[in-house]
């Protein structure tokens, strides 16, 4: 047998051993929490630090780590929460940023916030609160219909609903719930992207130029 | 003592834009505006906002509103560098893609020539580096572990990649991919530039080329925002200062072509094959 033939014996699909510690924990009864923290930076936004503590035990020192969309989307789909609704709002302005980089990096930068901006007006998303306020700060111009426009909307699409469903069948939080969270963080998505709380601390209003 | 008050004027609204492009030098500042003139775009020249102060407002160009601002100290450090600028303009324009645009020097004298245009898939910051004393006073050595790699954005690199392989544009340059080193150093040495190539770890990439400004952009986000597209003005050799003279226009009208073009011509709507 070669020293490559046990990489090709291992049947279980293998996760990140921090993931496989948590999965463990958990089979053996305890319930863990996450928390994430961004450092206030003056100059643009600071790094983005993940932490899993044991829900029954807050002062304990967490298990931290650098933001990664591998080891969130396991820890969502280990159906482990945040540590309140509103951390999970920021939680998933992260998850929804990383789901997106893709359509982005396919379509290219202008396309995709025009595309974005446009599906989420368009769907009446607006009217919800918080990614209403927002967005009325937020300009773009309307995206030319070519062949890939319905691709890219789909795909923006489908990377609201998939977080959509996390919240509800990953993490089981209730529609009401989910909703809340998902506006919101759509809401903070948008505004770290277009830094619009950062304009408005500037002074400036909208200026379609 | 008094001091009067001057009248409360509004403060402007400020431009949205999708993409900032940031130069450091007269001569890139010239090659844009003159390259978008060919290209049908109009550049207007804004004055006097308070927060952003004199910058450059292209208007849409393909899918993006494009901003160009240029610093008023070479390099990244410093109010007005690279850095303070680019985030001061992030901050206020909400720009979601930042360009470093301009010159650059190029690595290799026999495979690339001036002119060629670089683009960074990764920024290498050569600063980050330690000195350590060797034995008995005989001097030091310089380990460059800590200059580890920072990627791109790669929704920037992977537009240009598409401009690169629209074959029916003729083109009288090379366009590189790699990574670019970026630290506060003006090189005129060929044997400093070599030890950077020899001594940075690169892994699987390859080193296309250095800069001095790039390095500002590393902090904008923990995310890649930005990308370099720079044409090659020198070697950082001996010889720097008079191929300079020579070869910057070619090296900034080149990088201006190209990175103008990609955006004129990424539609951005084409489904993936």
């Amino acid at each position: 047998m070669s020293a490559i033939d046990k990489f090709f014996k291992i049947e279980q699909e293998q996760t990140h051993p921090f993931l496989r510690s948590i999965e463990k924990g958990i089979a053996s009864g305890i319930t863990y929490q996450v928390d994430i923290h961004r450092e206030n930076c003056m100059l643009g936004s600071g790094s983005v630090k993940i932490y899993v503590q044991i829900a029954s035990q807050p002062g304990q020192v967490p298990s931290e780590y650098a933001w990664s969309s591998e080891i969130n989307s396991g820890l969502i789909h280990l159906k482990v929460r945040a540590v309140d609704e509103s951390m999970e709002s920021f939680r998933f302005a992260l998850t929804l940023r990383d789901s997106m980089k893709e359509i982005e990096t396919r379509h290219g930068n202008g396309y995709f916030n025009s595309v974005l901006v446009e599906l989420l007006k368009e769907s009446k998303l607006d009217q919800n609160e918080p990614i209403g306020d927002i967005l009325k700060d937020t300009t773009v111009y309307p995206p030319n219909r070519g062949n890939g426009y319905e691709f890219c909307r789909d795909s923006i699409a489908l990377a609201i609903s998939g977080r959509a469903r996390e919240l509800t069948r990953s993490l089981g939080y209730t529609e009401v719930e989910a909703k809340a969270i998902l506006s919101r963080a759509i809401a903070m998505f948008i505004d770290d992207r277009f830094s619009v709380t950062s304009r408005r601390q500037l002074g400036g209003g909208v200026k379609l130029g | 003592m008094n001091f009067k008050m001057t009248s409360t004027k509004k403060i402007p609204s400020l431009p949205q834009c999708d993409t900032l492009i940031v130069l450091a030098v007269s001569a890139e500042e010239k090659a844009l505006k003159s390259e978008a003139k060919k290209l049908g775009i109009k550049v207007a020249k804004m004055r006097g906002d308070a927060i952003l102060g004199t910058y450059y407002w292209l208007g849409r160009v393909g899918n993006e509103r494009v901003i160009a601002a240029r610093s008023s100290v070479m390099g990244a450090l410093g109010y007005g560098g690279s850095a303070e600028l680019a985030a001061r303009f992030r901050q206020a324009t909400g720009a979601t893609s930042i360009v470093q645009l301009g010159m650059a020097f190029g690595i290799d004298p026999i495979l690339q020539k001036p002119g060629d245009v670089l683009v960074s898939t990764h920024v290498i910051p050569y600063d980050h580096r330690n000195y350590e004393e060797l034995e008995q006073g005989s001097g030091y050595a310089v380990n460059y572990e800590r200059a580890s790699w920072i990627s791109a954005a790669e929704k920037t690199v992977e537009s240009l990649k598409r401009e690169l392989s629209r074959a029916s544009l003729n083109r009288n340059y090379s366009v590189h991919f790699g990574g670019i080193l970026s630290g506060a150093a003006i090189i005129r040495s060929e044997s400093f530039r070599n030890e950077l190539i020899a001594k940075v770890p690169c892994g699987n990439e390859r080193i296309i080329g250095g800069e001095m400004e790039g390095i500002g952009l590393l902090g904008l986000a923990e995310y890649p925002v930005w990308c370099i597209v720079k044409g090659i003005s020198d070697f950082a050799d001996s010889r720097r200062d008079d191929t300079i003279k020579r070869d910057r226009p070619i090296a900034c009208t080149n990088a201006a072509r190209f990175f103008l073009e990609s955006l004129l011509h990424d539609t951005g709507a084409t489904p993936p094959s």
